[in-house]
C-alpha cells in the first residue's frame, strides 16, 4: 500500500507536470476497480481521488500524491479502487514515457523513483 | 531498471483476429512489455463518455456493449466488441473525448495501450494502421447499414436482423440450429434497434411461435435461418 500512494512536494507535483500532460474530469467514475492493474500512473493536481473498497470510500486522497506508479511498472494490481471526483485535474503517467524517461535516466525521476521507490527496486 | 513480465501479446488467443497479427516477435515483445492487462467483471467500465482518452483497448477475450446516452438520459447501444476487437480508437485519433461509455457484458480481458505508445508504434508498423483502417470501415459499414434498417425496415425487420448479426458475430452452430453465445437482456436488445422492451418481447415470442427461434434459459437460437433472412429482407 506504501508503494501505491507516494505524498510529493508541491515541488515535485510542479516537475511532474513539466514531463506529463494534465487531464481535467468533469464527471465522477472509477479510474480503474480494486485489485486491478492501472492503465495509467496519476499525480492529483487539484480535487480528490476516493478509495474504493467493495464499494465503500476507505479514504479520500488529496493533491500532491502520486498513485499507481509502483504498480504500473512492475504489473502489481492496486490494492483499493480509484474513483475520481467531478472537476479532478490529473496528471497522467503513461507507462510508455515512465519507461522511456526511465531508461533515458531523466534526472528528477531517477532521483524521484530512486529514493521512493529504491527498496522496492532492490527486492524485485 | 528491471520490469515485471507481461503476458505476452504473441501468446494471446487473440492475436490473428487483433491489429497486430502481422508484427514479429521482437515487436509483440516491447508491446508486452509497455502495455497493461486486466480483467473485468461483468458490469464493469472499461471507459466512460464525455472522459478524455488515454489509450487503445483490445480485446483478448469477452464482450463490451458500446453505449451512448442521450440528452433525455436514454441509453442505446452503439455497438458490441468481442475478442480481437480494439475500442477507443475513434477518440484516439480525432483526438476528441469518448462519445460513447464502453461496459463488461461478462467477464472480459483487456489489453490497455497508452496514447503515445500506439501513436509510435503505428508509425513504426504500417500494418497496424492498415488493420485499424480495415476495422474502422468494417464498423462505419455497420453503422451505416444500422442508420439505414432505423428508417427503411420496421421493427420486425430490424429484430430479424440484429439477430442475424449477433449470429454473424457470436452464433455457434449446433444440431441444425445457432446458437447466440451472447446474453443481451430485451432492454438491451430494444436499444440497439431503436424500440421498447415490450416490443421485443412480442415478436420474439411470435418468432417463436413461427419457428424462427427458439430459448432455453437465457440463450437464444435461431432455428430457421433462410426465413429470418427473408424477414429481415437482407442478403446474407
Amino acid at each position: 500500500m506504501k508503494q501505491e500512494i507516494k505524498i510529493l512536494t508541491p515541488e515535485e507535483t510542479y516537475q511532474f507536470s513539466k514531463h506529463f500532460s494534465m487531464q481535467k474530469f468533469e464527471q465522477k467514475f472509477d479510474f480503474i476497480y480494486e485489485n486491478q492493474i492501472p492503465n495509467v500512473a496519476i499525480v492529483i493536481v487539484s480535487g480528490l481521488v476516493q478509495l474504493i473498497s467493495k464499494k465503500k470510500v476507505k479514504a479520500e486522497i488529496r493533491p500532491d500524491t502520486l498513485l499507481g506508479a509502483y504498480n504500473l511498472l512492475y504489473n502489481k494490481e492496486v490494492r483499493y479502487g480509484w474513483r475520481v471526483i467531478e472537476g479532478t485535474e490529473l496528471l497522467i503517467l503513461e507507462k510508455s514515457d515512465l519507461l522511456s524517461y526511465l531508461e533515458q535516466q531523466n534526472s528528477f525521476l531517477v532521483q524521484l523513483f530512486g529514493i521512493k521507490f529504491s527498496q522496492s527496486l532492490q527486492k524485485s | 531498471m528491471a520490469i515485471a513480465k507481461t503476458h505476452n501479446c504473441e501468446n494471446c488467443a487473440s492475436k490473428d483476429k487483433g491489429i497486430f497479427c502481422e508484427l514479429s516477435s521482437l515487436v509483440l515483445q516491447d508491446i508486452s512489455q509497455n502495455k497493461v492487462m486486466n480483467t473485468y467483471k461483468k458490469g464493469q467500465i472499461i471507459f466512460y463518455q464525455d472522459n478524455p482518452p488515454l489509450g487503445l483497448y483490445c480485446l483478448s477475450s469477452g464482450k463490451i456493449k458500446v453505449t451512448k446516452t442521450g440528452s433525455d438520459g436514454k441509453e442505446s447501444i452503439v455497438r458490441l466488441a468481442k475478442a480481437g476487437d480494439i475500442l477507443g480508437h475513434r477518440s484516439l485519433f480525432s483526438q476528441s473525448h469518448y462519445t460513447a461509455t464502453a461496459t463488461t457484458l461478462e467477464e472480459t480481458t483487456i489489453c490497455f495501450i497508452d496514447k503515445k505508445y500506439i501513436l509510435r508504434a503505428i508509425e513504426q508498423n504500417p500494418s497496424i494502421a492498415l488493420n485499424i483502417i480495415q476495422k474502422l470501415s468494417k464498423e462505419m459499414g455497420a453503422a451505416e447499414t444500422k442508420s439505414a434498417s432505423m428508417f427503411q425496415k420496421n421493427v420486425r425487420e430490424r429484430l430479424a436482423e440484429l439477430l442475424l448479426g449477433l449470429a454473424d458475430s457470436y452464433g455457434i452452430h449446433e444440431n441444425n440450429k445457432i446458437r447466440l453465445d451472447i446474453k443481451l437482456t430485451r432492454e438491451e436488445m430494444a436499444s440497439m434497434i431503436g424500440t421498447a422492451s415490450e416490443t421485443i418481447i412480442r415478436f420474439m415470442s411470435e418468432f417463436k411461435e413461427e419457428g424462427l427461434i427458439s430459448q432455453e434459459g437465457k440463450t437464444i437460437y435461431i432455428t430457421n435461418e433462410p426465413a429470418l433472412i427473408e424477414l429481415a429482407n437482407i442478403n446474407y
